[in-house]
């Protein structure tokens, strides 16, 4: 059996983009849990809903010092679990803030009031990431489809967009039954270019009961169907490719800028991001890689943190970042594509810019050797004991104190 | 003062934008090196084969320099030949050898097929014939030697490989003062902290399932004294001694991010006389300034003279602006002096692959990745690949005791 087989992104050649210069040490964002207690339950969750899990003040200050001095980021995903549920989700905010790196809050949003919103952009919070997709518990969301949740994304953006001033993402796991639905999204997000900054779809990464491999924790064989992101059948294994293709059905000359590479396989993508520049009305084109070189690297020049989120004032003068034509071919391009929808309408000089982040994702694959292929340079990192372990394995090392190790049923030779 | 991380930086490369490649072209040695990683399993490889990994390596890498490496890569009989089609295909060559077989015509024929730098592997554990019973300090006569040599042929960088033993580290301020004094002529150095396979009954390690008998490998230990020696600790030896000593940049562990699997310092200096370090803005700067032209991250620059124009980036680095008054002082006192060639020389600490509570601790953006059976792979790890089909993993035993797996080796 070939590894080779094993590289998804045969239609997109990952060594052409930017290979973002994110790393264990030096990175642009980092992963904090002050709990692992949830109020609904989402389908290849990869974390035990433990509502005992909550942590204190002092222990979430700890922990946000011990990883800070292990790497240097630019923002803080505060993550669980539902954070939200944590009584002192404000003051952990704050705790965050202090330390001089931007909290953004990873939630599913469910009763998220403007009042709280307001309280914890008081208390230094940068903004959102929402996770919203179908295959969620949520409350009077239960049985709609993707495109039918578009509804709910539309109010929380609205929500945080009224209020101004935070950023606003969306996280989407795709499923083989909703990957149908992706150019819905794809068609909702970029029509609120304005108040959606960046949106992250996810393949579904599970572990199968019935898969080619035993999973073993040192020499102790153990039963993934005890664990939380077990599937009891295998299912189609959607690659981060076949997003690129969805996305590109809804905006034809999509391309991908940056991307992080596997641990095993380099080139596979892992990680990638697009950045499009249009106006609410009307989509031009996307960054090049060297535009992305040049944003992250200045950034580290000047700050010394590669950039993780930005403020909606900065995606809104997406006109100031045309300029970034001048070493980049495909910046180049939209702007010819911008200056000719001028010159057919001027009405279109009048309309801003702005700038939205695609993020496509294929999370851990077990190659047919056994090897986990993670992302290499994962922003996701989160303290475990005195390490930074992806935040995707905590579970593993939480309940088994190792890492899980799988081995082919059948021997290779 | 010890090291700080919060004033380091860590060098941008990663395992897909990376400036160093590698490849092995024999796995023969005119030399036996105690505690050598590499076994004598296959002889020299084809020259076909080489071409096929140095161009995927590339490809995977996107590196800027080649380590040519083994074995010893001068008695590879198409040596010449190797270091001409890397240099055609935009990289510098890079040499990593223990000298032996290095002449005068040998030395000019690869400087014609464009070889950028020199890496001699020289310490005093390497019962090198005529060396035998040499102290470290006892060796800088021979590294003169090869210095000395690359200096006459021009054109060609020097650096130097010392594996550090705990029992040799009190030599290393000699080493590095040797270095100092040969700014001119030396522009790198490594000091690699010996480490190998540690052997003790409290570990088992494994090969997909399978147990493995890591007695097998040449190289590893049941000695833990000798594998002790951290970079931490060999900064420290470095620091007590030379005042100015300050690394700008590193790389961090896999599993251990706090350790330091790469420390670099970088003096300025010119003939005899040195001004000082540079300071992590600068290496930050011109790494990001080469990816912006050229695409991609480098290691050496291909001349080692930096010149005087490099003091202009003393606006953004305190620690440059202080060698640049040093200079200026220094030309103050002998005007002679601003006609001098301004060098940079690197001295890099390394701590390589080890195990650390029984997980494997690798350089996170390892710069000596390899291709193997169409992968990159660490060099280091070359031969659990090629002895046991996989990478070694380490683990405590508690029942079930899987079969053991024999190798056979060819001597």
């Amino acid at each position: 059996m070939s590894v080779k087989k094993h590289i998804s992104s045969s239609e997109i050649n990952a060594l052409e983009l930017f290979r973002m210069p994110w790393t264990m040490a030096d990175n642009s964002l980092t992963w904090l849990e002050p709990t692992r207690k949830c109020n609904i339950t989402c389908d290849a969750c990869f974390c035990t809903n433990d509502p005992h899990s909550e942590k204190s003040l002092q222990q979430i200050e700890n922990e946000v010092k011990a990883m800070l001095k292990m790497r240097r980021c630019d923002g803080m995903l505060i993550a669980g679990g539902e954070p939200l549920t944590h009584p002192q989700i404000v003051e952990v905010i704050k705790i965050v803030k202090a330390h001089n790196v931007k909290p953004v809050l990873l939630t599913n949003g469910v009763g998220l009031e403007p009042d709280l919103v307001r309280d914890l952009k008081k208390a230094g919070l940068f903004g959102f990431t929402f996770h919203v997709d179908s295959h969620q518990s949520r409350p009077g969301w239960i049985d709609k489809n993707e495109e039918e949740l578009n509804t709910l994304r539309q109010n929380l953006a609205d929500m945080v967009h009224k209020i101004g001033g935070l950023t606003c993402g969306f996280n989407i796991t795709v499923f083989p039954d909703t990957i149908q639905y992706v150019p819905e999204i794809v068609e909702w997000a970029i029509g609120n270019i304005d108040r959606v900054q960046s949106y992250t779809l996810t393949v579904l990464r599970l572990v199968e009961v019935d898969g080619p491999f035993d999973y073993y924790v040192g020499d102790k064989k153990i039963d993934v169907s005890e664990t939380v992101f077990y599937s009891p059948h295998s299912y189609e294994k959607l690659t981060s490719s076949a997003l690129y293709s969805e996305v590109r059905k809804v905006i034809p000359d999509f391309k991908l800028c940056a991307f992080l590479g596997g641990t095993v396989l380099s080139n596979s993508l892992k990680w990638a991001v697009g950045c499009r520049i249009g106006s609410t009305k009307k989509t031009y084109g996307n960054l090049g890689p060297k535009s992305m070189e040049l944003i992250q690297n200045i950034h580290h020049a000047f700050t010394g943190r590669f950039l993780s989120f930005t403020k909606p004032s900065l995606n809104r003068k997406a006109k100031s970042i045309l300029l970034f034509g001048l070493f980049d071919r495909e910046v180049r391009r939209t702007v010819r594509r911008y200056f000719s929808a001028v010159i057919r309408n001027p009405i279109h000089l009048i309309k801003r810019l702005y700038v939205q982040n695609i993020i496509i994702e294929q999370p851990v694959d077990i190659l047919p050797t056994g090897e986990p292929d993670i992302c290499d340079g994962c922003p996701n990192k989160t303290l475990w004991k005195d390490r930074l372990i992806s935040a995707c394995l905590l579970e593993f090392y939480l309940r088994y104190d190792a890492p899980v190790i799988a081995v082919p049923r059948t021997r290779l030779e | 003062m010890g090291i700080k991380r919060e004033s380091l930086y860590r060098f941008p490369w990663t395992k897909t934008d990376n400036p160093g490649g590698w490849i092995e072209v024999t796995d023969e040695c005119d030399l036996f090196c105690p505690g050598c990683y590499r076994h004598r399993l296959e002889g020299h490889r084809p020259l076909d084969e080489v071409k096929d990994d140095i161009i995927a390596c590339q490809k995977l890498t996107n590196c800027d320099r080649m380590g040519i490496a083994g074995g010893e890569p001068l008695i590879y009989p198409h040596i010449v030949e190797v270091v001409d089609f890397i240099s055609k295909h935009k990289m510098k060559p890079m040499l990593l050898t223990n000298g032996e077989k290095l002449t005068w015509e040998l030395a000019t024929e690869l400087k014609k097929a464009g070889l950028a730098k020199f890496h001699f592997h020289v310490d005093s554990g390497m019962k090198r014939p005529g060396w035998i019973g040499k102290n470290e300090s006892e060796m800088n006569k021979l590294r003169q030697h090869f210095a000395d040599l690359v200096w006459e042929l021009g054109g060609v960088q020097c650096g130097y490989n010392v594996t550090v033993f705990p029992s040799t580290s009190r030599y290393l301020p000699d080493v590095v003062e040797w270095c100092r004094k040969n700014i001119h002529k030396v522009h790198h150095i490594s000091l690699v902290a010996f480490r190998s396979i540690p052997l003790t009954e409290e570990i088992e390690y494994m090969v997909n399932r399978r147990k493995i008998d890591a007695s097998s490998f040449q190289h590893s230990t049941s000695d833990f004294e000798k594998i002790s020696l951290s970079t931490n600790k060999m900064f420290e030896i470095l620091e007590d001694h030379f005042s100015d000593y300050q690394p700008c940049a590193y790389l961090s562990g896999t599993a251990a991010p706090m350790t330091y699997k790469f420390l670099i310092t970088i003096n300025v200096g010119s003939k005899g006389k040195m001004y000082g370090i540079l300071g992590s803005k600068t290496v930050e700067l011109v790494q990001i300034f080469y990816h912006l032209f050229k695409g991609r991250y480098f290691e050496f620059l291909k001349n080692p003279v930096a010149g005087k124009k490099l003091f202009l980036l003393s606006i953004f680095d305190r620690k440059l602006k202080k060698a640049f008054s040093n200079f200026i002082k220094a030309s103050i006192k002998n005007p002679l002096r601003l006609f001098d060639k301004i060098y940079t020389q690197s001295i890099s600490l390394q701590q390589p692959n080890e195990l650390i509570k029984g997980e494997t601790n690798l350089c996170d953006s390892c710069v000596n990745m390899m291709v193997y059976k169409g992968e990159l792979i660490n060099s280091c790890r070359l031969d659990e690949y090629r002895m046991f089909g996989g990478p070694v993993t380490a683990v405590l035993l508690e029942n079930e005791k899987p079969t053991i797996l024999h190798v056979e080796r060819k001597y």
